[in-house]
């Protein structure tokens, strides 16, 4: 009796009751409330900052940095970011069963999974380095950007050869029809059937683009910053990866054939011609079309990256309750098509943007990867809760067994940590303009509402205008090239 | 008598602890080849420093009649996934040239206070420097540093390749390139 109320205590203290550790409603409260709602970004992000310690440390840094940066401050946001990456670096360089590894894969076997120290998925690096790109650019660093982005090109180019490996072994598998490999084999049916549920789902979400596990964004940001450093090998290679993601979008199409025309690709320039009819026409960079303008190049981030939910399924145990709870993401996010955003410069139409990517398909796909872990360890944790509620029955009667049981189900939390003020699309359009300064650049959403903002354009240079939309509040950031 | 026993016992613990937690500082050798992490370091630094400099006084056509020929350092182009101080490796390059006493240097990085200088001289010096009267360049050194790391298994390999180019500014050549090439190779523990 007195053990299962030590226990019960236990596993409320274990389950946590700050607000912060009720992911990710406390988020949505305290962080995402005021970013949409233009609250007080400066305050928001020391709180963020006071909790980059601890099993949460990568997981609050890049919730900080990302703050940080949205309200301007780049030396902030840089500090932070630099934290989630030195921590994510030396993750990486932990011996494969390191002890503390372990032991915290120990404890979440008995409470749950948020007792494993937060790791970010690859899409989430990736990102990191492309803010921290424009943390650089902020600093008028290109030389700065140049190394960030990099960092993010080798974190996506890992993803693929990860993604290419993984692939090779999951068909070889699959001929060998492995079922010993399924962590639900010894699962009751309606269990079986729950999970499976919940992940064709996750699927779905995932599967909406092929390309769930590499960004057109970074790349695309990638091809503007080696733009801006004069480097057009280099970002006609970042705009050929970007278009494979998005084939459709006429910027990156354009952008394709004005650089390859230029470098005199003529077997990749006679492909895209073929594939892109309508940007066949665009001239090579360096010709005179372009003498005397101004490019300008903008990226609009729409709405909230989708939150991971949780699914509970009662699990029983030999002689009690147990419960499993796993995190999913629901398929009902709106798609990116529903972004439809106009361009105007100085009263001029100058196209609309078009989507890069989605990075809700993105993390769909980072959790749909890392499923049979986390249902591995449920199994185990079902197990080891089922052996704890046998030893009640045996030794403290049915007052125990209410207990246990109880603590099973309230310590059982899926882990639903991922990164939250991320946006959920990214959309970007080019144009080649009129240099001024204060330019009025205009931004019509098809819905209704416009966005006016003064930015400076300099013949023969590239603005980078970048703009964040959460809910009711603009952030907007001008990189005029260096 | 417990507590006899007891008080030693903590007081050689309490020792312990103490004199395990304090950190130890000391000097180390600068040049000291060996390596910390993958990440581009100060032994780095030295070695390509010194191996271009002496490689470039050895091999490089420079004028035979003992002229100091005049050159600047432009600063040195990092395409490495690294923020390393590339003016820290001009600086280390720049002065080991000097000391070999072969050369005469301009420097750009501090043109903005010399043009301040003049300007100070033309208004307010009894005999100012004219304009005009500066030493031309006749060479130009240039430098990348590039990095390519790849990963197998456990196992992370990485590699630095400096380039250094000496352009002869009056005919537009380029005399002289050498490269230095440095490999580091991490692997990921076990445990």
């Amino acid at each position: 009796m007195a053990r299962g109320a030590v226990a019960l205590s236990a596993a409320l203290v274990l389950c946590g009751c700050g607000t912060y550790s009720n992911y990710p409603a406390g988020m949505n409260q305290t962080v995402l409330g005021p970013m949409g709602a233009g609250g007080d970004l400066h305050a928001v992000q020391a709180d963020l900052a006071s909790r980059m310690e601890g099993r949460d440390e990568v997981l609050f840094a890049q919730e900080a940095g990302r703050t940080a940066q949205l309200y301007g401050d780049y030396a902030a946001s840089r500090t932070a970011f630099e934290k989630a990456i030195a921590r994510t670096a030396a993750q990486g360089d932990e011996g494969v069963f390191a002890a503390k590894v372990a032991a915290q894969q120990a404890a979440a076997v008995l409470v749950n999974d948020k007792a494993i120290e937060y790791r970010a998925p690859e899409y989430e690096q990736a990102l990191v380095h492309h803010y921290q790109a424009l943390n650089y650019l902020g600093a008028r660093d290109l030389d700065g950007a140049g190394v960030e982005i990099r960092r993010a090109n080798r974190v996506q180019e890992e993803a693929r050869k990860r993604h290419e490996a993984e692939i090779d072994k999951a068909s070889a598998k699959s001929r060998k029809e492995d079922a010993a490999a399924d962590p639900l084999a010894d699962a009751p049916d309606s269990t079986r059937a729950a999970v499976a549920k919940a992940y064709a789902g996750l699927d779905e979400v995932a599967g909406r683009t092929k390309t769930s596990f590499q960004n057109a964004a970074t790349f695309f940001l990638s091809s503007v910053v080696w733009e801006m450093r004069g480097e057009r090998n280099d970002a006609y290679i970042d705009v050929k990866k970007a278009l494979e993601l998005a084939p459709a979008h006429p910027g990156l199409q354009a952008s394709a054939l004005r650089l390859g025309k230029r470098l005199g690709m003529r077997e990749d320039v006679e492909e895209l011609v073929r594939r892109f009819p309508g940007a066949a026409a665009t001239p090579p960079d360096g010709d005179g079309a372009y003498d005397g303008k101004a490019r300008l190049v903008v990226m609009l981030e729409e709405g909230h990256v989708a939150q991971k939910q949780s699914l509970g399924i009662p699990f029983p145990v030999s002689g009690g309750l147990g419960a499993i709870d796993i995190p999913f993401y629901s398929a009902t996010a709106s798609p990116a098509s529903n972004w439809r955003v106009g361009l105007d410069v100085a009263g001029r139409p100058e196209g609309s943007l078009a989507p890069l990517c989605r990075v809700s398909s993105l993390a769909a796909r980072a959790l749909s990867e890392r499923m049979p872990g986390i249902l591995a360890r449920q199994i185990a944790r079902a197990i080891a809760k089922g052996v704890a509620v046998q030893a009640a029955n045996k030794n403290g009667g049915d007052a125990a067994v209410i207990l246990v049981s109880l603590w099973n189900i309230a310590s059982e939390q899926a882990d639903l940590r991922s990164w939250l003020t991320l946006p959920d699309t990214i959309l970007s359009a080019d144009a080649w303009v009129a240099p001024g300064a204060a330019v009025p650049i205009r931004l019509r959403w098809a819905g209704g509402g416009n966005l006016e903002l003064p930015v400076t354009l300099e013949a023969g240079k590239t603005t980078l205008l970048y703009v964040t939309r959460a809910d009711w509040s603009f952030y907007s950031h001008a990189f005029v090239q260096p | 008598m417990k507590k006899t026993i007891l008080l030693p016992a903590a007081a050689l613990a309490a020792a312990l602890f103490v004199s395990g937690c304090a950190s130890t500082i000391e000097y180390g050798d600068p040049t000291s080849a060996k390596p910390l992490s993958t990440d581009f370091g100060s032994s780095d630094l030295q070695q390509i420093a010194t191996s271009m400099v002496d490689s470039m006084l050895a091999t490089a056509p420079l004028p035979a009649d003992g002229r100091r020929p005049v050159l600047i350092v432009d600063p040195v182009k990092n395409k490495t996934m690294q923020h390393i101080d590339t003016e820290s490796i001009t600086d280390s390059i720049r002065t080991r040239l000097i000391r070999s006493g072969r050369f005469t240097f301009q420097d750009r990085t501090t043109e903005a206070s010399l043009q301040q200088e003049l300007a100070y001289q033309q208004q307010a010096a009894a005999n100012p420097v004219q304009f005009g009267q500066q030493v031309a360049a006749e060479y130009m050194l240039t430098a990348n540093l590039s990095e390519i790391e790849q990963k197998f298994g456990r196992v992370t390999d990485v590699y630095y390749k400096f380039t250094l180019n000496l352009r002869n500014l009056r005919t537009g050549t380029l005399d002289w390139a050498d490269e230095k090439e440095i490999r580091k190779t991490k692997v990921r523990p076990i445990f």
